[in-house]
């Protein structure tokens, strides 16, 4: 047995240290996928926080042959999800928060940048992404979040999710191409501001 | 070959044999639309994570404390009003026999027995009435009537059960 199945085990048994450890484990995880998919680091916090509390809350009815790190990344996206369709309920739109730099939760340093300029382009290529991925439905930002930097498979997104392969695959496609067009769009808006006076002839 | 092909090929990523991949790197030098998904799939690939602040489980651990408190508060209060309330709806119930309270034993007991006997009888003569009334309207029910009827309570009763199941049902993911 590991030690984070004994934690589990110890907080289903009441442990309140036992759980404190998960929450040190897991904070960075569940704070980056709710960052991810609310787009500001407060609500981001809150979401964590509400995550954690209902996972203890509900923690004798985690299955352990279940995967605890999916279990609780799935707590998340379901909490995510719902705040973002209330939010949409009440009209209020995420397109333009989450640009500004200040109050930006902290970024783990970028490995494979090497030099400064290489570093900017990365920051900038990654605010790009948050902005594009803000823009997307909240199941198909939940999927394509938990696909790329948590690495689950279409089986895992599926069960984490609620969903079938089958509606995980349609919605995955369906990101990559929306992203990818609104990728394209900024691109191009992008290479207008560098030349303003330039023709596209030279 | 068409963009639609390369498209999904950079859309659901299966493994390509070498000439199809030659085809693709000859395709994205001319397609602005395809170069961009590459672009995306290299992005999405070189993504970073974001942390909290520091003092995340200390933080954790004050909002339980404070969520501990507001449950107990909350199981409390709802406790004295459940027990207010029934204590009301007890004297609403009681307040028309508190005459009969007032009275002697015998008189009471008198009372009481009366109002037994008025509740049987009265039960009695609507049993009564309710068997002479389906004697006469049950036979001038046709039986597909009384088939439609009780298709539609047992229907009824299903689509009960099963809304009880279903919203009392503990979801997976909380």
């Amino acid at each position: 047995m590991n030690d984070e199945m004994a934690w589990v085990i110890q907080a289903q048994c009441g442990s309140d240290e036992a759980f404190t450890r998960l929450v040190e484990t897991y904070q960075n995880p569940v704070f980056n996928l709710c960052y991810r998919m609310l787009g500001e680091p407060e609500l981001a916090e809150d979401a964590s926080q509400e995550t954690f509390l209902r996972a203890y809350q509900h923690i004798r009815r985690y299955d352990n042959k279940r995967s605890f790190a999916t279990w609780l990344l799935s707590i998340a996206a379901h909490h995510c999800i719902d705040r973002l369709r209330r939010r949409r309920f009440f009209s209020i739109s995420i397109e333009d928060e989450g640009q500004d730099d200040e109050g930006r939760p902290m970024e783990l340093p970028d490995t494979g940048a090497v030099d400064p300029a290489q570093d900017a382009e990365r920051r900038e290529e990654q605010r790009l992404l948050h902005g594009l991925l803000a823009k997307l439905n909240p199941v198909d930002r939940a999927a394509l979040v938990l696909r790329y930097w948590y690495g689950f498979s279409e089986v895992e997104i599926a069960d984490a999710l609620s969903l079938t392969v089958s509606a995980v695959k349609s919605r995955l496609f369906r990101a990559r191409k929306e992203i990818g067009q609104g990728w394209l769009a900024s691109s191009a808006e992008l290479d207008a501001e560098r030349m303003p006076y330039g023709s596209p002839a030279f | 070959m068409d963009h639609r092909l390369f498209e999904t090929w950079l859309l659901e990523k299966p493994s390509l044999t070498p000439d199809q991949r030659h085809a693709l790197q000859a395709h994205l030098r001319g397609c602005k639309s395809c170069a961009a998904l590459t672009e995306v799939n290299l992005a999405l690939q070189r993504t970073s994570t974001a942390r909290p602040a520091k003092g995340f489980g200390n933080r954790f651990q004050a909002r339980l404390a404070a969520r501990r408190v507001e449950q107990r508060r909350q199981a409390v209060l709802g406790g004295v009003v459940l027990v207010v309330g029934a204590l009301g709806l007890l004297a609403w119930l009681l307040l028309p026999f508190w005459p009969v309270v007032q009275t002697e034993p015998a008189q009471a007991f008198t009372v009481w027995a009366t109002n037994l006997i008025v509740l049987f009888t009265s039960a009695q003569a609507y049993g009564q009435a309710g068997a002479v009334l389906l004697k006469v309207f049950g036979g001038m029910v046709p039986a597909f009537v009384w088939m439609i009827l009780f298709s539609a309570l047992a229907g009824s009763a299903t689509l009960w059960s099963f809304t009880i199941w279903k919203t009392t049902q503990v979801t997976r993911h909380a």
